[in-house]
């Protein structure tokens, strides 16, 4: 299932449906083309948030990919889980994916 | 050529152009001031529409604690300008004014949000895979780190927060009645706002002692192809029995922890799986 989200780029949108019907890749596809624009927004859009006096602080809950790093939506097939302390990495062969949940997606970023 | 002519013959050829200058120009003047019209403040709103949002948001921000299902269509437009609709369904538990529980499945996702005054996390099934994050101490500042630190958008938060009618009335510049309706066989006032930052939303609300919302829809007029949200809200229960549990996520032993990624900081090389 993972290895469709892998196919032409090109075809990616008349692929679209397809994977809607396989199920679950569809948001993958979506964020990997980038061919989404999500409507979801609140009605309003605020000038000023409530929670600017909070400060995350430094948190590996929150992280920025590294600029630069590729990113995929879809593990080649054979990784293998690699937990490194307490975040799950996966390793394909001599690749090491680092995992994230952008938005609602989870997206595996090269480390 | 106008060298050629009199005097008068050149300055009466002239009046043709100034004459139609003028007449083009003041639809222009017309059209600059419908423009700006937006802009002015909030004095198109119906009385009635705004009592009636006022005694909805006045009602929702009185319930301590509530559980409602929803049941919703979000659009997304493919670049090539097609929409797609996308459906979710869900349950939404919230606890004043600091604990929230959404068990949401759908075309994109089947997940669930849990915020339990402390920490934030957010569960995807289909993935066995989970993000955790420390969470401001209000369910209103965690709605919005949600939307702009995590790249989580609840778009109808607003109906969630502590004053909803400060909330959805932040940028409206016109609001109308529209009359009487049913949703789901339930009697309804049917309003609809107007915002200034390219967004139309309707609302219809609960006709009774209980003025509940029971459809939300909104509409990004300047995204193109103008995508919707829309949900229904059903189910609504004001006197639940939740326990702590609820709120709290437990790991399940083989989910995988991964970081939420911080928006907007991405770096340009999505590749997707493609290459």
């Amino acid at each position: 299932m993972r290895m469709l989200a892998r196919g032409s780029r090109q075809r990616a949108a008349g692929m679209l449906l397809g994977l809607f019907v396989m199920g679950g890749l569809l948001p993958e596809a979506l964020a990997q083309y980038g061919t989404s624009r999500r409507v979801a927004r609140r009605t309003s859009r605020r000038t000023s948030y409530r929670h600017d006096a909070y400060s995350g602080g430094t948190s590996a809950a929150v992280v920025a990919v590294p600029v630069g790093a590729a990113t995929v939506t879809a593990l080649p097939a054979g990784c293998m889980a690699a937990p490194v302390g307490g975040i799950t990495y996966q390793q394909c062969g001599s690749v090491r994916y680092r995992p994230y949940y952008q938005g609602e997606s989870l997206v595996y970023a090269v480390e | 050529m106008t060298d050629t002519r009199t005097g008068g013959r050149w300055s009466r050829s002239w009046w043709g152009p100034v004459l139609a200058l003028l007449l083009g120009a003041t639809p222009l003047i017309g059209g600059a001031q419908q423009a700006k019209a937006p802009a002015e403040p909030a004095e198109k709103v119906d009385p009635q529409a705004q009592r009636i949002l006022r005694q909805m948001s006045d009602f929702l921000a009185a319930q301590r604690e509530f559980s409602v299902r929803t049941e919703g269509t979000l659009d997304e437009v493919l670049e090539s300008g097609q929409k797609i609709q996308m459906q979710r369904e869900g349950d939404v538990s919230v606890q004043r004014p600091n604990r929230l529980r959404v068990d949401r499945s759908g075309d994109l996702a089947r997940l669930h949000l849990f915020y339990d005054g402390q920490k934030f996390t957010l569960q995807g099934e289909r993935a066995n895979a989970y993000a955790t994050t420390p969470a401001p101490s209000t369910l209103d500042a965690t709605l919005d780190m949600a939307s702009q630190r995590l790249g989580l958008d609840a778009p109808a938060g607003d109906l969630l927060v502590s004053d909803p009618y400060a909330a959805l009335t932040e940028d409206v510049c016109s609001g109308s009645y529209l009359g009487r309706a049913l949703v789901d066989g339930t009697p309804v006032h049917h309003l609809a706002f107007r915002n200034r930052d390219g967004v139309d939303w309707e609302l219809w609300v609960e006709d009774g002692p209980r003025p509940l919302p029971r459809k939300y829809v909104i509409t990004s007029r300047d995204l193109p192809g103008a995508p919707q949200y829309a949900v229904d809200l059903s189910d609504w229960n004001l006197s639940p029995q939740f326990t702590p549990q609820q709120f709290q996520f437990t790991p399940p032993r083989d989910a995988m922890r991964v970081s939420f990624a911080e928006p907007g900081k991405q770096g340009g090389q999505q590749e997707g799986g493609a290459k």
